[in-house]
């Protein structure tokens, strides 16, 4: 952890929101936010950097997670923890290191962070009187594409966490070249069981090598590296695409579920479920999935008595799409890329179906629940959609305009309805207007309010994808009447 | 709240900025200058062709460094006699020390080619400009500029696709001019 530099904070007019100096992301305005009759927006902080997270202490202090290293993984800006007074005032409580923080929980007088990190994600503790910072939980594998999940506080005491997936498709390839192949060499997923694998290998080519020759990479191998069939990889409890659960101080750490593929929004519901966001197959490069959809899981087994898992339950990661079916399926087949093969032989019992489907590359993240008579919608997800990253990653012209909103799901029957979104399809800075770019998180203030950290302008085109700093933005949502 | 995008905060880092672009305009006049000499000097037809090809887009790459000052909404100080004013006289020493040093490492090595030692800093010149490019990059992205994307990104692919045929050109010539000891 890095000392922490002094932030500039002005308190401005709301017109000043509409003459920027940030040409990415020129006005907020809320009027161009649309939520239910009943409700209205306010914009609470602009101008944060790469914003990814954030949590509140029960006297509604606000923990807001400015990222660093994100998506992608230039520019480097710092990885703030700043701290927002319930009077407004707003500093720096801790600045981490590359490859940032991702969520925070905040436990007692200390705040617990994931952190992506580098090979590594780590879940920090963070001394809100010192400052002083010790790392609980490390060596969870990562290597750079997929995110931390959680930690939650679960109604056992416990909390509950997760890491993504190392490769993009279940075999590292070289559509992670940058972030995966030329930082992290060697990298791999990690099953969190023992697994039989058929023998299937994805050839691609090497661009690390002078001559774009063919390569066989297998699953659970680094770049280069085959499978053989019926060979046998060892699970282990720090797998990748996992969820654990441990004690606050980061003891007994138990392997929950694995499989799953980029489990970035953790909540427990109004049910005493726990709730997990997901991403989906990419339908691109050499091993190409259609249509996958994005999803939220039930996690079962965090039902259960701490330390009772015999065998963690799986999510499908890296042969099961969100809907159940095989990615080697038909309706799965991709249009762009490289078809997929099965990968592990006899599979372990799949523990969907999700409670929630959404399309294909709406980047499902944060959530929270409506605990509140006084919001509203009570028991319903409140879930972030980042919003899509086609071109890259779909041929489909349908998928350009997915997300960019917060939708309300009701977990019971899997329905939702969009909350807050702009009035059409497609982030703020596509359609010339002050509105939602990327909704990154959601939380619930004590008062009742909903918060969404809004991660800012971050633009895809078939060849490239770009992130602008200074372009965050916090928004709140009150219920007309309910401001105490 | 504004959280560092007040009037004074972004003053000051687009003045932080003025410095590197001083910084990307040397480094790219001083390979554009090197590029043209050492193209000149090459006898080799296919390469000289290609390096006369090549000096076309540094001499526009060059000229967008103008073009960035604008896209940061900076006023360029390029004219001779402003104050921190960039003359030629900088890209051309740079360039120049840069073909000495050259020389020496390359008469050390017992390579005895003079344009095949220019093609050796040619290469590391090239790729010190594409730095300066690439980093004025990242600081658009910091300040929020897609104007300075819309500028850097291609000149960025260019340059290391020019990048590519200079390694190219050096290392074909390697061993004529070590073991041989011919010229380009």
């Amino acid at each position: 952890m890095t000392t922490a530099m002094p932030l500039s904070v002005t308190v401005a007019e709301p017109e000043r929101l509409r003459e920027l100096p940030t040409p990415a992301r020129p006005r907020v305005d809320p009027a161009d936010v649309v939520v239910p009759d009943g409700y209205h927006v306010e914009v609470v902080l602009a101008g944060l950097s790469m914003p990814c997270g954030m949590g509140f202490a029960d006297d509604g202090t606000l923990f807001v997670l400015e990222g660093g290293s994100t998506w992608p993984t230039r520019p480097y800006l710092p990885a703030r923890i700043l701290r927002l007074e319930p009077d407004g005032r707003l500093d720096v409580v801790a600045e981490e290191s590359l490859g940032g923080p991702r969520h925070v929980l905040v436990y007692g007088d200390t705040l617990l962070v994931s952190c992506k990190g580098g090979r590594h994600a780590r879940i920090d503790r963070v001394s809100l009187k010192s400052g002083k910072r010790d790392v609980l939980i490390d060596g969870l594998p990562n290597g750079g594409w997929h995110e931390p999940g959680g930690p939650v506080l679960g109604p056992d005491g416990l909390i509950y966490f997760a890491q993504g997936s190392v490769s993009q498709q279940g075999v590292v390839l070289p559509q992670g070249f940058q972030v995966d192949l030329a930082k992290h060499m060697g990298v791999h997923d990690v099953p969190g069981e023992d697994v039989v694998l058929t023998g299937n290998n994805v050839q691609t080519y090497d661009p690390t090598a002078p001559y774009p020759y063919l390569v066989e990479t297998g699953p659970f191998k680094p770049f280069g590296k085959p499978a053989r069939r019926g060979e046998v990889v060892k699970g282990q409890l720090k797998c990748s695409s996992g969820l654990w659960r441990a004690q606050p101080d980061g003891t007994d750490m138990e392997l929950v579920a694995w499989g799953l593929r980029n489990p970035y929004g953790m909540v427990f519901g109004e049910d005493g479920e726990l709730y997990v966001s997901d991403n989906d197959f990419e339908e691109t490069g050499d091993r190409a999935v259609q249509a996958d959809p994005d999803r939220v899981w039930r996690i079962d087994a965090a039902r259960t008595p701490p330390g009772s898992i015999d065998r963690p339950a799986w999510y499908g990661f890296p042969d099961i799409c969100g809907d159940g079916l095989p990615v080697w399926h038909e309706s799965h087949r991709p249009r762009r890329g490289t078809p997929a093969e099965p990968l592990l032989q006899d599979p372990p019992p799949w523990a969907g179906p999700a409670v929630f489907l959404e399309k294909p590359h709406s980047a499902l993240t944060g959530l929270d629940v409506s605990r509140s008579d006084a919001f509203g919608y009570r028991g319903r997800l409140f879930l972030c959609e980042w919003g899509t990253l086609a071109p890259l990653n779909s041929p489909d012209s349908r998928d350009l305009e997915n997300g960019f909103r917060v939708v309300a799901v009701d977990p019971s029957d899997g329905t939702a309805e969009a909350f807050m979104r702009n009035p059409r399809p497609g982030p703020a800075s596509a359609l010339g207007t002050g509105g939602l770019e990327r909704p990154v998180d959601a939380k619930f203030a004590p008062d009742g309010s909903l918060y969404v950290l809004d991660f800012g302008v971050s633009r895809v085109m078939e060849s490239t994808h770009v992130s602008y700093g200074h372009t965050g933005v916090l928004w709140r949502v009150v219920r007309d009447g309910s401001r105490p | 709240m504004l959280v560092e995008i007040d009037a004074p905060t972004v003053t000051a880092y687009l003045d932080r900025v003025t410095p590197w672009l001083r910084t990307t305009r040397t480094l790219q006049s001083a390979y554009r200058k090197m590029l043209e000499d050492t193209a000149d000097e090459v006898g080799e037809p296919h390469i000289r062709a290609w390096l006369h090809e090549i000096a076309d887009a540094a001499r526009r790459h060059e000229a967008a460094v103008e073009d960035l000052y604008g896209a940061f909404g900076q006023e360029s100080k390029k004219r001779p006699g402003t104050a921190g004013s960039d003359t030629p006289v900088v890209p051309t020493v740079l360039a120049t020390a840069r073909e000495l040093i050259g020389e020496v490492q390359g008469l050390g090595a017992g390579a005895r080619g003079r344009t095949w030692r220019h093609m050796r800093v040619l290469l590391l010149s090239n790729l010190d400009a594409i730095s300066g490019f690439a980093v004025a990059e990242q600081l658009g992205l910091t300040l929020a500029r897609p104007a300075v994307i819309d500028i850097t990104f291609p000149i960025v692919a260019e340059k290391s696709r020019h990048q590519l045929l200079i390694r190219e050109c050096y290392l074909e010539m390697a061993a004529k001019a070590i073991l041989y000891r011919s010229d380009v």
